[in-house]
């Protein structure tokens, strides 16, 4: 067979069986890494290359699955000569029968962020040497199998498709439940792996093939139906004691019949198969068309363990976007991500479906901090995204980054735009938003703004973006301005949806701008839009009223069965009475002899833990007080209080800790203040923190952020896992005179002690406080600290001390 | 039990966290508050439904581990035993996007599901030991309890060869990084000592511990052992 024809098959491919099995079988020593074999004894690996080429094997995978840097070290040997040895004697064993050779890749053997620390771009870096050496060693095609992470596989399939043209087959395995270790769902592999442009996509390893078989089922049905799909199954289960797998030869070929139906482009095996297994295939899927029959696809937005097939309303959270929100501003100019991921986590509890992010603040660096939101939200929240911007570089950033299949938003009728976007759309394989409007700006006639939509789906789909991803916005006018237009707005997305065959979205809360009680018209707006076919409602989930209109109308038009869902959520509420018993949200300060007087609720608040009961206070407290008079009167005097408990072993770690969340709830509320004041912050001094080079434990460098900022501090948090060269260049961009540091392991103080050195390298004016569970008094000297901090309470003490403040 | 394959071993999730060790790992003393209670309630839910507790095991002779078991302390645990069963649990990736999400915005939340979080994985390691005890029985032999890289003078720095050996990434997605930590957070490694007699093993105690020179509970005169 020819590299080229490789899909023009018309019967079933088989693919070959374990490589590991062989080995140990021929007695590979307990540690002895399989690859290096390769050039150790190129003979033994040649000749299980050729019994499973005389089995009827049409690709040979070689012997280079663990051929990253990372699972070679020690043994002497680089990436290059690992694989071009193992190439080679695939393709010796290859010739006599005609079977192609495929550079096999897996997992790099390191956790990516945010689990672990492998940078994206490392990974993909990596991935691009493997591709590249196998590419030099004349490989017919790339075979990505065993993988766990989606995000991994993202690298490995940019890193390919930017290296070279060769053929791309990948592969994840997936346990029993259906997810694989990282909790990736078979459907979210196949969406994003085929968007990142993999000619065929499989399942193997983890099982036997009765267990994939379902899996494989799903696979099928969210792919086209000539779009190629593979299996490669283990021999079954392993026996509990360890004796190897239950299936043997025959009861595999047995198990392997079903899969007929699913019209595979190819099969073969994986851990525990041999040739034998292979060989009995033959007959198996002996006239065996690949290909099923076509189908509708839905359409798909997903991260890895959330896939919302978009069929019917669906909510977008709008909350993400500093339009007319100086407090999330003044976040995105500060780089303070915590409170976009407090906006994310509050969304996804109100039920949002998918996060529209929107950081385009005048002034900051847009790409930059693009990607740095996605990384931090997907960090904590699994909903898809939908990246909002007119800057194509911040959405080739955000789209790089992100994990999964996204949507992006937007492009319009404006060829130089749609140039611009869609091929980034295209290339990361994202969804894609196309506003009705153009040069011309945006048509008053439903017809019109119809035609450039149709330009837009035309333009998208010529540029290689399937049907199913395209989304039209109609565009809510506002009604206080321009209050003909609005039925426009609905006629429009009916004709699209109808005629055009694509999705629709809207930004539903525009149309009240202007007038009072908004939740009225947006909910109005909302279901007149939803009855002409709105697809994905860009809303504030917090509105009630919107998304109960949301739940009533899949109620009505008969998509929420036995009104489930309505009665999961709204079983055992009570209606909210009218106006008057909704008003006063918090009790009202007590003035009153008490120690303390108007302050003393809320300091009471804080030395309680009491959350939600502190933001109420501190609201109240702000129509009166100028929000740094509660900050010293109330905030500080009420943490010094637990503080001094805590030392004096009266309180302990999780009174403290309760204390610090409800002064941080209390100060989220002062800030919003501030910032709505437009006064200066009132910072008594700006401290930067980081968790070191090569830590992930950042707990206790949290604790330390939170009750800094809690005594009235300006903290730059970097986060953890933090190189050297950042600290440094953060505080000289800053302007920073105190940084503080954690670390936990006795593994990661060398980076502490080369972060150090390198900030008085720089020769910055400025100090250092260390934390850490192993650090003492005398290693924070030793390594060039200015003060060693034993908990978070001391590091608030030393800033206090550096800065002069109270 | 087979030698020399690295193999999967079935836990399962236990049905709640163990909150009276999740208050002590969270640092506090004695019979946590009603508050603390709450708080740590409240986050164990999240916690359980992100788990997804593996374990993988491989049997070898101790000549063959010569590369890998060093120092004292982990000789004289395994005394007496010519086999190992070593050991790796994970609670996966999702619970510490857990411990993040709960963290947000709410701190003293961020640490008591960290502190859930530990006693989660003790529970698992002990459910596993369990497991293979069971296993080591049904061949007439013992186990010691289990001895971890970190404990008295047996470094965390063994951890990529003990990864390596149980072929981890792959079996049970844990990874360990070049500074010698796992990931996904939440796993834990050991080893056991086999033997055809019954066997204990021995605990490091604090001689070499890291931590000794500030270690809370030794100088209120306990030990971590609880």
């Amino acid at each position: 067979m020819k590299a080229e024809d490789l899909f023009k098959q018309d019967n079933t491919l088989l693919l070959d069986g374990g490589m590991g099995t062989m080995l140990q079988a021929a007695g590979l020593a307990l540690g002895e890494k399989p690859e290096a074999l390769n050039l150790k004894d190129p003979a033994l690996i040649e000749s299980i290359h050729a019994r499973y080429a005389a089995a009827g094997s049409a690709i040979l995978n070689a012997n280079t699955f663990g051929a990253s840097a990372h699972k070679l070290a020690g043994t002497g040997y680089t990436v290059e000569q690992v694989i071009a040895a193992g190439i080679g004697c695939a393709k010796r064993a290859a010739a006599p029968y005609g079977a192609l050779v495929a550079l096999d890749v897996g997992p790099l053997g390191e956790l990516l962020e945010p689990s672990g620390t492998l940078a994206f771009e490392d990974a993909v870096e990596e991935y691009a040497r493997i591709v590249r050496a196998g590419v030099a060693a004349g490989a017919d095609l790339v075979f990505f199998e065993t993988f766990t992470d989606l995000y991994e596989l993202k690298a490995a399939l940019l890193a390919c498709k930017e290296n070279c043209d060769l053929p791309i087959l990948a592969s994840m395995s997936f346990e029993a439940g259906g997810r694989t270790f990282t909790g990736c769902t078979v459907e979210s592999f196949a969406a994003t792996a085929r968007g990142l442009g993999a000619d065929a996509l499989g399942i193997n390893c983890s099982l036997g093939p009765k267990e994939i078989f379902p899996m494989a089922q799903r696979l099928a049905a969210a792919l086209p139906g000539d779009y190629p799909v593979f299996v490669k199954p283990n021999a079954g289960l392993p026996r509990a004691d360890g004796s190897g797998y239950d299936v043997t030869p025959q009861l595999f070929a047995h198990q392997m019949k079903p899969y007929r139906a699913l019209g595979l482009f190819a099969a073969g095996g994986c851990c525990g198969t041999t040739p034998d297994y292979i060989r009995l295939l033959n007959s198996v899927f002996a006239g065996c068309q690949p290909g099923r029959e076509a189908h509708p696809m839905p359409s798909v937005l997903c991260t890895p363990v959330d896939c919302v097939t978009v069929d019917g309303i669906t909510v977008v959270g709008e909350r993400i976007n500093p339009t007319g929100k100086k407090r999330f501003q003044q976040a995105v100019r500060e780089g303070d991500m915590n409170y976009l991921l407090e906006v994310a986590v509050s969304q996804a509890e109100s039920g949002a479906a998918v996060l529209d992010v929107n950081v385009g603040v005048p002034g900051v660096d847009e790409p930059a901090v693009m990607a740095r939101a996605i990384k931090a939200i997907q960090s904590v929240v699994s909903l898809p995204l939908q990246l909002d911007s007119s800057n194509p570089e911040a959405l080739a950033r955000g789209l790089r980054v992100y994990n999964g299949k996204p949507i992006v938003n937007s492009v319009n009728g404006e060829r130089a735009v749609l140039e611009k976007i869609l091929p980034l759309c295209k290339k990361y394989g994202a969804a894609v938003v196309g506003l009705t409007l153009d040069e011309n700006g945006i048509p008053k006639e439903a017809a019109r703004r119809v035609e450039i939509a149709r330009r837009i789906r035309d333009a998208a789909l010529e540029a290689g973006i399937p049907r199913e991803d395209i989304y039209i916005d109609c565009l809510t006018l506002t009604a206080s301005a321009q209050q003909e237009d609005v039925l426009a707005t609905v006629q429009a997305l009916r004709e699209c949806k109808e005629t055009l065959g694509v999705r629709t979205v809207l930004g539903v809360s525009n149309i009240s701008f202007g007038l009072p009680c908004r939740p009225y018209l947006n909910t109005t707006f909302l279901t007149m839009a939803m009855s002409a076919g709105l697809d994905l409602a860009i809303m504030n989930p917090a509105s009630e009223e919107m998304m109960a209109a949301v739940y009533a109308y899949n109620v009505l038009t008969n998509r929420d069965k036995q009104s489930a869902a309505y009665i999961a959520r709204y079983a055992g509420r009570t209606l909210p009475q009218a106006a008057a018993a909704a008003a006063p949200s918090a009790p009202a300060p007590a003035e009153g002899a008490e120690p303390g007087g108007i302050y003393a609720p809320l300091m009471k608040a804080v030395e309680q833990g009491l959350k939600g009961e502190a933001a109420a206070q501190t609201r109240a407290l702000l129509a009166e007080k100028e929000p740094l008079a509660v900050v010293d009167e109330a905030l500080i005097p009420a943490l010094d209080v637990v503080g001094a408990k805590y030392e004096k072993g009266t309180l302990f770690l999780p009174q403290l800790l309760q204390a610090a969340s409800a002064a941080q709830s209390a100060f989220e509320e002062i800030k919003t203040a501030i910032a709505k004041n437009g006064a200066a912050g009132g910072s008594k001094g700006r401290i930067l923190l980081a968790t070191v080079k090569g830590d992930v434990h950042d707990i206790g460098k949290n604790i330390v952020r939170v009750i800094l900022e809690n005594y009235g501090f300006e903290v730059i948090d970097l986060g953890r896992d933090v190189p050297v060269e950042a600290v440094v260049e953060t505080a000289r961009e800053k302007e920073i005179h105190l940084v503080g540091l954690s670390a936990l392991m006795t593994t990661t103080l060398k980076s502490m002690e080369e972060t150090i050195a390198a900030l008085h390298a720089a020769g910055l004016d400025c100090k250092v406080m260390v934390g850490g569970a192993v650090l003492t008094e005398s290693y924070a000297k030793q390594i060039g600290a200015d003060w060693y901090a034993k908990d978070a309470k001391q590091s608030a003490d030393i800033a206090r001390a550096f800065f002069g403040v109270s | 039990m087979q030698k020399n394959i690295p193999c999967p071993l079935g836990v399962e999730l236990p049905a709640q966290i163990d909150l009276v060790e999740a208050a002590r790992y969270f640092g506090a003393r004695g019979q946590p508050d009603p508050g603390t209670l709450a708080l740590l309630e409240r986050c164990a839910g999240p916690l359980l439904k992100a788990a997804a507790p593996r374990a993988v095991w491989l049997r070898a002779g101790r000549e063959s581990l010569s590369g890998l078991i060093r120092g004292k302390d982990a000789e004289k645990h395994l005394a007496g035993c010519g086999e190992c069963v070593l050991l790796a649990v994970t609670l996966g990736a999702g619970v510490d996007e857990a411990i993040r999400r709960l963290g947000v915005g709410d701190i003293a939340a961020g640490v008591a599901a960290d502190a859930l979080a530990s006693a989660l994985a003790e529970q698992v390691c002990d459910a596993a030991e369990a497991a293979l005890r069971q296993l080591a029985a049904g061949e007439s032999l013992y186990l010691t309890g289990r001895f971890s890289p970190g404990y008295g003078d047996w470094p965390i720095q063994v951890q990529p060869e003990l990864a390596r050996l149980l072929d981890t990434p792959r079996r049970i997605g844990l990874c360990v990084t070049d500074s010698f930590l796992m990931t996904p957070r939440k796993s834990v490694t050991a080893v056991l000592g086999l033997s055809e007699q019954p066997v204990t093993g021995w605990r490091a105690g604090c001689g070499q511990c890291a931590l000794r020179e500030k270690c809370e509970y030794r100088k209120r005169g306990q030990t971590c052992e609880g």
